[in-house]
C-alpha cells in the first residue's frame, strides 16, 4: 500500500503516511469487487459480441456494477468520536475537522472513489429547502422517546423553538442572501480545511463575541446546509465507497440529533460508535431500536475511546457481556457485531508519530496489547502495531463481511442472472434462425404488440389482486386498531375508579405494534403468494407466446427466474406512540371533563390522533412499498424480456452476423463462463435465504 | 458497630439543624463513585456499591453501620460488607454510616446514574425528596448531553439551588485550548441552572500527593467552593455555624449538629486533622449577622 505522504491540498489537508497494511481486513470485500470485475469483463464481452446499443439490458446491468458505492453510515451520540472514526476509515488522520465540542452539524458524505483517471476531488453542498425545513419537525421515531430521556413528550416544542432561532440567526447574519440559499446547492472543485469549516462546522458560539480570528470564517452556512458531499479519490478500498458522517444525537441542540434520525432513514448499513467509558447508555439504545427496525443485520457497533479506559485488556471483555445483555433484554438481535478500539489510536498511528501518545494512553495501549496482540505478528513496526490495536483492520474486515452480503452478493447475483438470461436470448435466437421456424401460430410483425399486451394484462392482473389484499389488511389493521383504542381507554377509566386523576397514568402501545406486526406479516405472506403467482402466470403466457410465434423450435429458450424481491421490515412499527398522562395538560384535561364515562370519549378521540400517523405509516406508505416493489420486479423483467423477444424477432428476419456471433461463441465459451460464475455465486449465496 | 441504626436515621426528620443533603448524581460511569471516595477521603466505598443496579446509598456520619431501607418504609440493618449484594428488588435506599471527615458538614447520597437501560428512573426519583441539592457529574469528553439537560431540568426546581456541576475526567481533554473552549461551552449552555462549573480530574485529585498536584487536578477549587456554599447555607438557615467550622477542625467544635435528637457514635471532641484545603483566612462574608470566625482548614 502507498506509504507516502501525499500533498493534494492547497490548505493543510494531508494524506498521512500510512501503515503499509492499511488495507488488511479488506480482503473479502477485495475478492467480491474481483468477481464483480469478471462479471463486468464477460458483460462486456457478451455486449460486443452481440453488438448491443449502448442502454440497452447489459449496457444497464455494466451500469449499476460501475455505479457500486456501498453507504456506511456513522451514527451516535454527541462526541462519541464518528468524525475522527470517519477520518480513521478514510485512511486520514484530520481529513473532516473534528473538536473537543460538537461540531458536526450536517450529514457530510464522504466518497472515496477508485477511478483515478476521470474522478477529481470536488465537493457539493445542499442547502435546505422550506420542505426539509419542515420535515426536521415530523413528529414520531424520535430517539428521546425510544430512550424514554426526560421531556421527551416536551421535545417537539423545544426543536421547533431551536429551528426557528437557527433560522433567525441566519437570516440575520446573512441578509436577503438567506432566502436565496434555500434549496441552492454550492459546487466546488477541490476542497480544503477552509471550505470544510465554513459548511459543515457550527463553530464556537459561547455568547460573547468570538475574538479568535482562527475560527470568525467557521460556521457561515452550517446552520441551514442540508448535506455535504466530498469526493475524494482514494487508493485504499477496493470499490467505491461513501462513509457519512452524522451529527450527534443527544445534543441539547435538537435540531442536530432530528437531522441525524432523517439519515438513518436514508441508510442501508449503520455503524453505532458507542464510547467506551459508558457504554450503551438508554440514547444509545433508543438509537440502535430505531435502526434495528429497519433491518437487524445492517447494524455493527464500535466501542471507541477504549484509549480512555485504565485497563481495556480486563474492561472490554466486561464492557462486551454487559452491552450483550442489555441488548438481549430489549430484544435486539444478538448477532449484531461488536468492535473494540480507539480512533485516536487510529490517527496516532496514521500520522505516524506514535510517540505523541500521552502517557495514560501509551499505557493502556500496552495493557490492551497484551489481552488482543497475541494473534498479530509481533516483529511489525510501532505504526503497525498501534494500527492493528487501533482495532481498525477488524473494524475495516466487519464491514468489509457486511458490505459484502448485504450489496455485493445481491448486485452480483442479480446481475449475473440478468446476464445470462440476455446470453440466453441470443442463443434461442440463434437456435430459431438454424433450425428453421415450425408452425408459428403469431405473425412475427405481431410480436410486438402482442408482448405489450401480455404485460399489461399481467401487470394490471397482479396489481388487481395486490389491490384486494391491501384492502383486506388495511380492514384488518382498521379492527385492530378499534380494539386497542378501546382496551386503552377501558384501561384509564379503570385507572382513574381506582386511583382518580392524581396518579399517572400511562399505556403501554406494544399491544398495537404486535397486533400490527403479525397482520403486516400476514398480509407479507399473502402478497408472497399472489406475486409468486402472478410471476409464474406471466412466465408461463410468456412461453406461450415465445411458441406461439416461433413456433415449437423455441425449447431452447432459457426462462428467467424472477426473483421475488423480499418484503421491506415495517420501519413504522418502530415509530413513537406516546400514550401517557403525566404532565401538566393531563390535569387541564382533567379539570374541563366531568365524568369518566365522557372521558372516554375525548379520549378515544385523542388516542385516535395520537396514533394516525403510525396507523398511515403502516396501513398505506407500507403497502404502498411492498406493492410497488412486487410490480417493479415484474416490470423489470418484461422491460429485458422486451429486448430479447426483439432480438430475437430481428434474428429471425435475418439478421446474420449477430446471431452467427452469439451462436459460435455464445454457446461454447461465454455462456459456460458466465453458467460458471452463476454456479459459483449461488453457491456463495446460498445461505442468504432471507426474503419474506 | 455500636450505634442503633434506627435511632439514627431519626435525624432525618426536618430539623433546623439537619445537615444538608448533597445528591450526588449525573449518567452513569460519570465518575460520581469516585468523586464520592474523593469527598470521603481515606473510607473509600467499595466500587461495587456504585455500579449499576445498585439502590441509592444515603451515606452519613456515624459509626460504621449499614441500614436497608425497603419501599414500604420497613428498616433491617445489614453488614456493610454486605453492600454488593442488595438488589434493586424492594429496596428504596441504603443508609450507610461511616466516619469522615466530610460527613460531619454533609449527607451525601450517591444516586444510580441516569440513562442506565437498565435501570428505571424511579429508583432514584422516590428518594430525590430527601436530597436539598445537587453535585451533577458530567464527563468532560461528552460533557452535557440532552440526556442530562432534560434531567435536570425536571429537578432543578426541587433543590435548594446550591448545585455545582463537575466537569469529571478533565484530564481526558488533552490541550489548553481545547479545555478552554468545552468549559466556555458547558458554562454557556448551563447558564444560570448551576453556581458554577467545575473541571475535576478526578484520579489525579485522589493521587494527588501535594498541594500542587491537588490544586492541578481542580480539586482545590472544587473543595473551596462547596465548603463555603455549604456554609452559606447554614448562615443562611440560621443553624449552628459551628457545625461548619468544626467539621473543618475548628476548636470550638461543641455545639451538637442537631439540638434534638444527637447522633449516636458522633465523637463531638473530634479533631478534624487539616487536610489539604484551606478557605482563604479572613475572607469577608458580608450581609451575615452570624459572628464573624476565621475559616478554619477542611477535609
Amino acid at each position: 500500500m502507498n506509504a507516502e505522504a501525499q500533498s493534494s491540498f492547497t490548505t493543510g489537508l494531508r494524506q498521512a503516511p500510512r501503515p503499509c497494511d492499511f488495507g488488511s481486513g479488506l480482503e473479502e470485500l477485495k475478492s467480491c469487487i474481483d468477481e464483480m470485475h469478471s462479471v463486468d469483463a464477460a458483460l462486456a464481452k457478451l455486449a460486443s459480441l452481440l453488438q448491443e446499443k449502448p442502454g440497452k439490458t447489459i449496457g444497464r446491468l455494466r451500469k449499476e456494477i460501475a455505479e457500486f458505492e456501498p453507504t456506511i453510515t456513522v451514527l451516535g451520540q454527541v462526541k462519541a468520536g464518528k468524525t475522527a472514526l470517519v477520518n480513521a476509515l478514510a485512511g486520514w488522520h484530520d481529513l473532516l475537522p473534528s473538536d473537543v465540542n460538537p461540531w458536526t452539524s450536517v450529514v457530510t458524505s464522504l466518497h472515496l472513489t477508485t477511478d483515478t483517471e476521470r474522478s477529481e476531488n470536488r465537493a457539493s453542498f445542499r442547502f435546505m429547502t422550506e420542505t426539509e425545513w419542515a420535515r426536521l419537525l415530523n413528529k414520531g421515531g424520535r430517539i428521546g422517546e425510544l430512550a424514554s430521556r426526560a421531556g421527551a413528550e416536551s421535545e417537539f416544542l423545544k426543536i421547533a423553538e431551536q429551528i426557528e432561532t437557527v433560522r433567525e440567526k441566519a437570516r440575520k447574519r446573512l441578509g436577503k442572501k438567506f432566502e436565496l440559499l434555500i434549496g441552492e446547492e454550492h459546487e466546488y472543485g477541490y476542497f480544503d480545511k477552509n471550505l470544510l469549516e465554513k459548511y459543515i462546522c457550527l463553530g464556537d458560539d459561547f455568547g460573547e463575541g468570538d475574538g479568535d480570528p482562527e475560527t470568525a470564517d467557521q460556521g457561515r452556512f452550517a446552520d441551514i446546509l442540508r448535506s455535504a458531499d466530498l469526493y475524494l479519490k482514494s487508493a485504499v478500498f477496493p470499490c467505491n465507497l461513501c462513509l457519512r458522517d452524522t451529527p450527534g444525537v443527544n445534543d441539547t441542540f435538537m435540531m442536530r440529533e432530528q437531522i441525524t434520525v432523517q439519515a438513518i432513514r436514508e441508510s442501508r448499513m449503520c455503524l453505532v460508535v458507542l464510547s467506551a467509558s459508558q457504554a450503551l447508555t438508554s440514547v444509545d439504545m433508543g438509537l440502535i431500536r430505531l435502526i434495528t427496525n429497519l433491518k437487524s443485520r445492517n447494524v455493527l457497533i464500535f466501542v471507541n475511546r477504549i484509549d480512555e479506559l485504565a485497563k481495556p485488556g480486563q474492561q472490554v471483555p466486561e464492557i462486551e457481556r454487559i452491552i450483550r445483555d442489555t441488548l438481549k433484554k430489549n430484544d435486539v438481535s444478538d448477532d449484531i457485531e461488536i468492535v473494540f478500539g480507539s480512533a485516536y489510536w487510529a490517527s496516532v498511528a496514521l500520522s505516524g508519530d506514535v510517540n505523541k501518545l500521552s502517557k495514560a494512553s501509551a499505557n493502556s495501549l500496552y495493557n490492551w496489547a497484551e489481552f488482543a496482540l497475541e494473534a498479530t505478528n509481533s516483529d511489525a513496526g510501532p505504526d503497525r502495531t498501534v494500527w492493528q490495536l487501533s482495532g481498525l483492520p477488524a473494524l475495516l474486515r466487519a464491514l468489509s463481511g457486511r458490505i459484502v452480503v448485504d450489496m455485493g452478493r445481491p448486485l452480483l447475483e442479480k446481475v449475473s442472472n440478468a446476464g445470462i438470461s440476455a446470453a440466453s436470448g441470443a442463443q434461442a435466437a440463434g437456435r430459431i434462425r438454424l433450425e428453421g421456424v415450425g408452425e408459428a401460430t403469431i405473425p412475427r410483425s405481431d410480436a410486438q404488440a402482442a408482448f405489450d399486451a401480455l404485460s399489461k394484462q399481467h401487470l394490471s392482473t397482479l396489481r388487481e389482486s395486490l389491490d384486494t389484499a391491501v384492502t383486506d389488511y388495511q380492514d384488518r389493521a382498521d379492527r385492530s386498531h378499534a380494539q386497542f383504542v378501546e382496551r386503552a381507554s377501558q384501561s384509564l377509566i379503570s385507572h382513574l375508579e381506582s386511583y382518580g386523576p392524581r396518579e399517572g397514568w400511562r399505556y403501554d402501545p406494544a399491544g398495537l405494534r404486535v397486533l400490527m406486526r403479525s397482520s403486516y406479516r400476514a398480509f407479507g405472506q399473502r402478497s408472497k403468494r399472489l406475486a409468486l403467482a402472478g410471476y409464474e402466470n406471466a412466465l408461463r403466457d410468456l412461453a406461450e407466446l415465445y411458441v406461439g410465434l416461433f413456433g415449437n423450435q423455441i425449447d431452447c429458450l432459457q426462462m428467467p427466474s424472477l426473483p421475488l424481491p423480499p418484503l421491506p421490515a415495517p420501519v413504522s412499527l418502530g415509530q413513537t406512540i406516546a400514550l401517557d398522562f403525566n404532565d401538566g395538560w393531563w390535569m387541564s384535561w382533567w379539570k374541563r371533563l366531568r365524568g369518566y364515562e365522557a372521558f372516554a370519549k375525548q379520549f378515544q378521540q385523542l388516542i385516535h390522533g395520537e396514533t394516525e400517523d403510525f396507523m398511515t405509516q403502516i396501513k398505506v406508505t407500507q403497502t404502498d412499498l411492498v406493492c410497488s416493489q412486487i410490480i417493479k420486479a415484474l416490470e423489470e423483467f418484461f422491460e429485458n424480456q422486451r429486448d430479447i423477444l426483439s432480438e430475437i424477432v430481428a434474428a429471425a428476419d435475418g439478421g446474420q452476423d449477430v446471431v452467427q456471433a452469439a451462436r459460435q461463441s455464445g454457446e461454447s465459451e461465454l455462456f459456460g463462463q458466465i453458467r460458471d460464475l452463476q454456479a459459483l455465486l449461488e453457491t456463495h449465496t446460498a445461505q442468504e435465504g432471507q426474503t419474506i | 458497630m455500636m450505634s442503633d441504626p434506627l435511632q439514627v436515621s431519626n435525624m432525618d426528620e426536618d430539623g433546623p439543624a439537619r445537615k444538608p443533603r448533597i445528591g450526588l448524581m449525573g449518567e452513569f460511569s460519570a465518575g460520581k463513585s469516585t468523586l464520592l471516595n474523593m469527598l470521603l477521603t481515606g473510607d473509600p466505598l467499595p466500587v461495587k456499591v456504585t455500579a449499576t443496579n445498585a439502590p441509592p446509598v444515603w451515606i452519613s456520619h456515624g459509626s460504621d453501620a449499614a441500614v436497608r431501607v425497603l419501599v414500604d418504609g420497613t428498616e433491617e440493618t445489614i453488614d456493610p460488607g454486605d453492600l454488593e449484594s442488595i438488589g434493586l428488588q424492594g429496596t428504596k435506599f441504603v443508609r450507610l454510616y461511616m466516619q469522615s471527615d466530610a460527613l460531619e458538614i454533609c449527607d451525601l447520597i450517591d444516586m444510580p446514574g441516569i440513562s442506565d437501560p437498565n435501570m428505571s428512573s424511579d429508583v432514584w426519583k422516590q428518594v430525590f425528596d430527601e436530597v436539598d441539592c445537587v453535585i451533577w457529574c458530567t464527563h468532560a469528553t461528552q460533557a452535557w448531553r440532552q440526556s442530562e439537560a432534560a434531567v435536570w431540568a425536571e429537578i432543578e426546581g426541587q433543590t435548594n439551588g446550591n448545585n455545582i456541576l463537575v466537569v469529571t475526567q478533565f484530564d481526558k481533554i488533552k490541550t489548553e485550548r481545547d479545555r478552554a473552549r468545552l468549559i466556555a461551552r458547558v458554562k454557556k449552555e448551563t447558564n444560570g441552572l448551576f453556581e458554577d462549573v467545575f473541571p475535576l480530574a478526578l484520579m489525579d485529585a485522589i493521587n494527588a500527593s501535594n498541594e500542587e498536584t491537588w490544586k492541578d487536578s481542580g480539586a482545590a477549587a472544587f473543595s473551596d467552593f462547596l465548603v463555603e456554599m455549604l456554609l452559606r447555607r447554614e448562615e443562611k438557615s440560621s443553624a449552628p455555624i459551628d457545625v461548619a467550622a468544626r467539621a473543618m477542625g475548628s476548636d470550638q467544635g461543641a455545639t451538637q449538629i442537631c439540638k434534638r435528637n444527637p447522633a449516636p457514635g458522633e465523637d463531638s471532641d473530634k479533631k478534624v486533622v487539616p487536610r489539604r484545603v484551606r478557605l482563604h483566612p479572613g475572607r469577608e462574608r458580608t450581609n451575615r449577622n452570624q459572628p464573624e470566625h476565621t475559616a478554619p482548614p477542611i477535609f
